[in-house]
């Protein structure tokens, strides 16, 4: 057993050696030397230990054999070994000297979160900044999906290792095997992917800027190149065109397919979808209103880009800013922080509770509350037609609960270090475990969170990791059963 | 036709006979304000007080004397909405009695502090330690019937209970679904009540042996064991008392946040559980965890000796835990740390069973169980294990039931928060959560500045409206209050 995880972790590695050429060959264009040095020595860090584990555990790679307790080892092993060895560049090119804060970007990056400890992004190498931007797209589907679509002979178990991974409680199969699967739903992330920098090139974006905003927009991660963010473009075009992806990207992915095979009609009667549609149109319309009722806006056309830009950006999880929603009226804020508990769909690259488990939560208070009326009522919660199982039910309560749980409680570790104040420690570990990026007040869109100490940093990166990694893939580290299985 | 008419008739004799009781006892609870306010001369509370007392047991002794009081078994539909509406209408009359009794106050702010009363809430816009001596007296006693339920006091004193009371009740009764009982409900309805008056008493005697003045120790007896904040000395800021008050204040806040159907059980010996496995040894092991880490943090930050503030940490947390929300230190010097603490404890609130808010240890102790069940299940999936509680079983739905319930509990603070932060233009979220949270916990203290007492003067009326329904949604645990808003819960039977 250990032979098949050493050798999983000896693939990781050679896969990460392996992206991490792509930001070197980028900083060999740009003539950025020392940082074509760091990823060459943060590539070789990687790389060799991979190789040496390959050569000398020469196990099968099948993940058949491993029980379910190791998917889950390798699944939050390997994210927290992404984030340490992406932090690599960052030090070594001296971009972000401290290793605690690389760690935390590398983290924000990977998980999708957007947080940021830079105050500015605009003197910074442009292989550093791509580097920034792709580990924000390997997050954004999964590292893990990623390595099963690349090897398709990973197992039968395959899918419950990326299972461990996949934002939402279900994974639908598209193809018969799970690795065709993981292949389409990357084919449908490079697809949309290449059609945003073509849309973005449009609008007259640089090829360098229209590629590493792409490769955050579909990822929902809402790193940018510059400091000023997407108000750097003063481009309502590029606005929009942002807004569209983002939307998209908080779509369930298997929705693209279904709507290739059997048309938009059967994608746009997905209960989700519509939910998702339908919150994002309210929550549009509700700011409009409160900015040019209270926010100080007097043209209807700007409101409405805004809103429908921030309303996108949070909803999805992204992150990104055209304006500094922190100065807003307290009504829109209070709909932004609602949003990022809700965040969008499942199987999307979003973050935050997801859309599903809101509407079966609220279809359960609807229940329930005919249950205390009705005591002998027998009635199913459905979802899509279909009966939704009281363990399904369990299940995504107890998500729910965990997340309430988790935000608490990290909320008061972070209040510990005595930084901050309680709204601003409040939205930082929510933006965390939602992984969408700015808080309010002194973590909002225009600032970073450089003053945190390095205990909170690490608390905030473990705190990413954990919404990605849906908070059970990754707590079960911190339970009994999970290092004494034999313990029931 | 015949069968629907009968029905019909049934359902509406059984809510009169209820709604009479409750309007009897509301009458005659408003008789002591009516003398204290004839005494003392103060004729303004004087003359809405009286006219509503007798008109209460007046309408009540009609109601009784001219309808047929046997309506049998009702469905819970009915039991719901007598709650409801018998709340919202003694809500509405209470209001009445401030709005004519106090000077300059409207209709909102009056039903904001009727609603204050009756949920216990330990907040107000009116200033309750400066209105009218009868009317704080008035004030302390809906606490006092607030925190035991109308409909409770009322419906023990019923002469049939064959309507099913327990379901009647079970709407008003906080976490009812962890009563614990020896005998028939009725019996322990009747015996939580003798507990909850018998301390009262307990508690004035004390006051009184501590130096506190008889009429203020009656107001203090019946505010402080329903947990509802003391509004009548400084509006619930009470630093200013005696060392010996302070203590009685905080036991007898602490007994009424304990699960009062577990210590009649404890009383009459015939409790079931053991002790250390109670919810009520959880929320004692609670508040020791937490008056322990509130005053380590406080004696290493300024550099004070443990043990004087481990004694003002004990105070301070038992004023939150139990959702009462007066403050009794000088917690506004606190680190931030140990206020977000002990605003967290105002989430977790009391036991159930008991006249605090908040979630409940049980529900809480349930939820935190499911999470490692649930982590348990990702690697053993086909595992089969169970939950326990109070040395119980856990059914499947009372897991669901206390995971949604806190879930919900959670949902309607967000959504509180966010239908308060319409109102707000100067102020920033703070606020909107603020208040949300001082309304649905029932605690009435704010969450930022824990020490400062909260005022709603800056809110519309509709804000008034959407904290009074968030107080109300604490204190009768949410569902009714959703039920209002239901069409399931309006409809006839055939059209649903």
């Amino acid at each position: 057993m250990k032979k098949i995880i050493l050798g999983f972790f000896g693939y990781f590695l050679i896969l990460l050696a392996g992206c991490m050429t792509i930001p070197l060959l980028l900083a060999l264009v740009y003539g950025e030397g020392h940082c074509a040095r760091a990823f060459v020595v943060s590539i070789l860090i990687a790389l060799v230990p991979g190789i040496l584990i390959r050569l000398t555990t020469h196990a099968s790679l099948s993940a058949s054999k491993l029980k379910l307790r190791y998917s889950y080892f390798i699944v939050t092993a390997s994210w927290i070994i992404a984030s340490i060895l992406g932090a690599l560049p960052y030090v070594i090119s001296g971009s972000i000297p401290d290793f605690i804060d690389a760690v935390f970007e590398t983290a924000s990056g990977f998980t999708t979160t957007g947080s940021t400890i830079l105050p500015d992004m605009d003197s910074l190498p442009k292989s550093i900044l791509f580097w920034r931007s792709l580990t924000q797209w390997l997050g954004g589907m999964g590292i893990i999906v990623l390595f099963v679509a690349l090897l398709p002979d990973f197992g039968i178990k395959s899918r419950n290792i990326a299972g461990a991974e996949t934002p939402g409680p279900t994974i639908t199969k598209i193809s018969s095997r799970f690795s065709g699967t993981a292949r389409m739903l990357y084919m449908a992330y490079v697809v949309l992917t290449v059609a945003e920098v073509v849309f973005l090139l449009f609008g007259g974006m640089s090829l360098y800027d229209a590629v590493n905003h792409a490769l955050t927009t579909m990822a929902t991660g809402g790193y940018s190149t510059h400091t000023a963010g997407i108000a750097y473009f003063d481009s309502t075009y590029i606005t929009w065109v942002f807004t569209v992806f983002m939307f998209l990207a908080g779509t369930n992915f298997n929705l693209f397919f279904v709507a290739f095979q059997s048309g938009p009609r059967k994608a746009f009667s997905d209960e989700e979808f519509r939910f998702y549609a339908v919150s994002v149109l309210i929550a549009i319309v509700l700011i409009v209103i409160n900015l040019m009722t209270q926010g100080g806006y007097d043209s209807f056309g700007q409101a409405l880009t805004d809103s429908a830009f921030q309303v996108v950006t949070v909803i999805t999880t992204t992150g990104y800013a055209t304006v500094d929603f922190s100065l807003w009226p307290a009504f829109s804020q209070m709909l932004l922080i609602l949003l990022m508990f809700t965040g969008a769909s499942s199987s999307s690259t979003a973050g935050g509770i997801k859309e599903i488990r809101v509407l079966v939560f609220i279809r359960m208070i609807k229940y329930e509350a005919k249950r205390i009326l009705h005591t002998n009522i027998v009635e199913d919660i459905r979802y899509n037609g279909k009966k939704m199982l009281p363990e399904t039910l369990t299940f995504i309560l107890t998500f729910i609960t965990t997340y309430i749980i988790t935000l608490i409680a990290a909320t008061f570790l972070l209040s510990l270090t005595g930084a901050g104040n309680l709204v601003t420690n409040f939205t930082a570990v929510l933006t965390c475990i939602s992984n969408v990026g700015p808080g309010l007040d002194l973590v909002g869109p225009v600032c970073n969170f450089s003053f945190y100490s390095g205990f909170a940093k690490i608390l905030l990166s473990l705190v990413m990791i954990a919404g990605r990694l849906e908070l059970s893939t990754f707590m079960l580290f911190f339970t009994s059963y999970f290092w004494r299985p034999e313990k029931v | 036709m015949k069968i629907k008419k009968k029905r019909r008739s049934a359902n509406r004799r059984f809510f009169l006979n209820i709604f009479a009781l409750v309007l009897i006892v509301y009458g005659i609870a408003a008789l002591p304000p009516v003398g204290v306010a004839a005494f003392l001369g103060e004729t303004a509370p004087l003359l809405p007080l009286g006219i509503i007392s007798a008109t209460c047991i007046a309408a009540g002794f009609m109601i009784r004397h001219f309808t047929d009081m046997h309506s049998g078994e009702v469905r819970h539909r009915i039991n719901f909405a007598t709650t409801i509406i018998t709340w919202l209408f003694i809500l509405f009359i209470s209001s009445v009695v401030y709005y004519f009794g106090c000077e300059g106050a409207t209709l909102a702010d009056s039903l904001f502090e009727a609603t204050a009363s009756l949920t216990t809430t330990g907040t107000g816009d009116l200033g309750i330690s400066s209105v009218p001596v009868s009317l704080q007296l008035w004030h302390s006693i809906l606490n006092w019937l607030g925190g035991a339920g109308l409909i409770l006091i009322a419906a023990c004193y019923l002469q049939s209970w064959s309507f099913s009371g327990h379901s009647l009740i079970s709407a008003e009764l906080p976490g009812n679904e962890y009563l614990q009982s020896s005998s028939s409900y009725r019996i322990t309805y009747r015996n939580i009540l003798k507990l909850y008056a018998a301390l009262t008493m307990i508690q004035f005697v004390l006051l009184i042996i501590a130096g506190m003045p008889a009429l203020t120790s009656v107001m203090t007896s019946l505010s402080n064991i329903s947990t509802a904040g003391l509004q009548h000395i400084n509006n619930g800021v009470i630093t200013q008392l005696s060392m010996p008050v302070k203590v009685i204040i905080t036991l007898f806040a602490f007994a009424g946040s304990l699960n009062l159907s577990f210590i009649v059980l404890l009383i009459i010996r015939k409790a079931r559980s053991p002790i250390l496995r109670s919810e009520s040894f959880n929320y004692v092991l609670r508040l020791l965890i937490v008056s322990l880490f509130i005053a380590a943090m406080i004696a290493v930050s300024s550099r004070r000796d443990f043990f004087p503030v481990l004694g003002d940490s004990v105070m301070q947390t038992v004023s939150f835990l139990s959702t009462s929300g007066y403050i009794i230190t000088d917690c506004v010097e606190w680190p931030l740390i140990c206020k977000i603490t002990i605003v967290f404890c105002g989430f977790i609130g009391a036991c159930a069973v008991s006249t605090g808010g908040g979630i409940k240890t049980a529900r809480v102790d349930i939820a935190a169980r499911t999470v490692s069940f649930g982590l348990f299940l990702n690697i053993h999936p086909r595992a089969v294990r169970t939950i326990r509680s109070d040395n119980k079983f856990v059914r499947q739905d009372q897991i669901l039931s206390a995971n949604l319930y806190m879930a919900l509990f959670m949902a309607v603070f967000i959504v509180g928060a966010f239908l308060l932060s319409f109102d707000i233009k100067e102020a920033s979220i703070f606020d909107a959560l603020n208040y949300s949270h001082a309304m649905i916990t029932n605690t009435g203290t704010s969450i930022c500045e824990v020490g400062v007492q909260s005022s709603a003067a800056q809110f519309s009326a509709l804000s008034k409206i959407i904290m009074s329904l968030e107080m109300l949604c604490g204190r009768l645990e949410i569902y009714p209050v959703i039920m209002l808003f239901s069409r399931s819960f309006w409809r006839s039977e055939k059209r649903r």
